[in-house]
């Protein structure tokens, strides 16, 4: 096994070094190394945008996801993708059409610029800080935990945690956006590839799919339907839940910076489609291992279950290139995310490019310290900490589609999202109540802040056209 | 016309939005089974399926071209 898992481990540090030395460019601005000089083709666009938003949480929370939860986590991540690619269609040419106008460096700067205010872009990076910062970490912390648990001679948990920073920090400096960009797609296809090896060994190891759900059906029938055992799926969560998705791209930077960076709207186009093909290719092997855990380990523990299902119970090479596998997904999610706040960053800033850059990459630096730090304090609930972050990023979601969509955006807006971020967070803290009317906070702010948008926006454009009309 | 054609799509998936949550997501239902796949699950890997294909149709007939130009 450990022969093996070194055999891939050093074929894919290979290929990530050689995506730093492809991308190397001496001399390069700061354009080319944050935005990869925005030529990037529909292949590459398609696999960095499907990398970085397949993580950890896809490879090891959705099958967990599906032993524990039932069929409805399909719901939960399969369909809310869907609708996310569809929405990037109009997305993708509203922010592309609005960034050649005003120009486009981060998400924070071009917000800014857009509200000609620059509380505006604070609260966009704030809001990114705050919500990816524990994104990271999660990823971080389940890796190591996973890969603590399987090999507890090899290295201890904050060594595999350090060692992912390290690596992407390392390919990240030589080759900026590019590099990461390059091994994006060298690990989407890696993921892609390694949980259809586990999923089908795993859906046979279940007797297929009759014998499988037959075992399921006389243990736990609740996992067959909504909501699920333990009530997870009930209408709200999985509303609020697909509305957090799909703002995605509006407010995850490392996603709309990819909308922004590609060479033209055809290829966003293309990749949309692409990548929503792409995650019902990567979520349905997690659904096999997910039976495979309910008929034999129904009542192991997350790390048990996975330790078995992924690696003890699979043949060496297919471990081997499972924990490869893991350590990609892993790598491209956090090196997208932690690359963006270095992006925001740099957008609001201004003066000299070589003074901006230094004070970028100083600030990537910092932030992967503070990520691997934070991954030691958190707790192990991954796909529930990642919708956390989800719904946390998407309550300046109306900052940013009004950014996009107006040309004078209205203020009110940033006043309404700062609340809805704001009350997030303190219900986080458990300073306030955590939802109201029988709601989750996210499902009863979305409920408070999409009428609320949507109706300032409209008095927003009535006025204008009156505006214009005078 | 690519306008009309756009228009008549995103009405599709909106409505397709609403039935699903509406109906066909129905609470505590397995059954009908396609196979021994259970309802919910074949249910909304069609729904999925039909919103991809969507957006490949869509990406078809988007009405507006990139102002970049590129």
């Amino acid at each position: 096994m450990i022969g093996w898992l070194l055999f891939f481990f050093l074929l894919f540090l290979a290929s990530l070094g050689y995506a730093s030395y492809k991308s190397y460019r001496k001399n390069r601005s700061s354009e080319e190394f944050m935005l990869a000089g925005s030529n990037i083709g529909t292949i590459l666009g398609f696999l960095t945008f499907s990398a970085a938003l397949f993580s950890a949480f896809t490879f090891m929370g959705m099958p967990d996801f599906f032993r524990v939860h039932g069929v409805g986590a399909w719901i939960f991540l399969g369909f809310s993708d869907a609708l996310m690619v569809f929405f990037i269609l109009w997305f993708g040419y509203a922010l592309r059409k609005r960034a050649a106008e005003v120009g486009y460096q981060g998400v924070a700067g071009f917000v800014q610029s857009c509200f000609k205010n620059k509380w505006a872009g604070y609260l966009v990076f704030a809001s990114s800080f705050l919500f990816l910062i524990p994104y990271v970490a999660i990823q971080i912390r389940g890796i190591s935990i996973f890969l603590n648990a399987s090999f507890p001679d090899l290295l201890p948990y904050w060594g595999w945690s350090a060692l992912l920073v390290i690596i992407m920090l390392v390919y990240s400096e030589i080759g900026g956006l590019k590099a990461i960009m390059y091994s994006d797609a060298i690990q989407g296809v890696i993921l892609l590839v390694v949980i259809w090896i586990i999923g089908v060994t795993c859906l046979t190891m279940a007797g297929g799919v009759e014998a499988g759900t037959q075992a399921v059906l006389e243990s736990n029938e609740a996992l067959l339907s909504l909501p699920g055992p333990k009530g997870l799926f009930s209408p709200a969560f999985l509303i609020a839940s697909t509305i957090a998705i799909m703002m995605i791209p509006v407010s995850q930077p490392q996603f709309t910076t990819r909308l922004v960076v590609m060479k033209n709207l055809k290829s966003v186009h293309k990749m949309a489609y692409a990548v929503g093909i792409f995650a019902i290719l990567v979520i349905l092997p997690t659904a096999f291992i997910g039976l495979y855990g309910a008929v034999k380990y129904p009542d192991a523990s997350t790390a048990d279950f996975l330790s078995s299902a992924l690696l003890f119970d699979q043949a060496n090479p297919v471990a081997a290139l499972a924990v490869v596998g893991l350590f990609a997904a892993c790598l491209s999610t956090t090196n997208a995310q932690i690359f963006a706040l270095g992006t925001e960053l740099r957008s609001l800033l201004s003066g000299e490019d070589k003074r901006n850059m230094r004070i970028t990459k100083l600030g990537i630096l910092i932030f992967s310290l503070i990520v691997l730090v934070f991954s030691s304090l958190i707790s192990d609930e991954l796909v529930l900490l990642a919708r956390v972050s989800f719904a946390g990023t998407s309550m300046i979601a109306p900052v940013v589609l009004s950014a996009v969509i107006f040309k004078n955006p209205p203020k009110s807006i940033l006043i309404l999202s700062t609340f809805a971020l704001g009350y997030f967070v303190l219900s986080l803290l458990g300073w306030v109540p955590a939802g109201f009317a029988g709601l989750p906070t996210d499902a009863a702010m979305y409920l408070i802040l999409i009428p609320t948008s949507a109706a300032l926006m409209l008095v927003h454009h009535s006025k204008n056209k009156k505006l214009h009309a005078a | 016309m690519n306008s009309r054609k756009w228009i008549l799509l995103v009405s599709s998936v909106v409505l397709l939005t609403l039935i699903s949550f509406l109906f066909l997501f129905s609470q505590g239902k397995s059954q009908p089974m396609l196979g021994s796949v259970p309802y919910v699950f074949w249910v909304s890997f069609l729904v999925t399926c039909l919103l991809v294909l969507f957006t490949f149709l869509g990406s078809r007939v988007f009405p507006h071209l990139d102002s970049k130009g590129k």
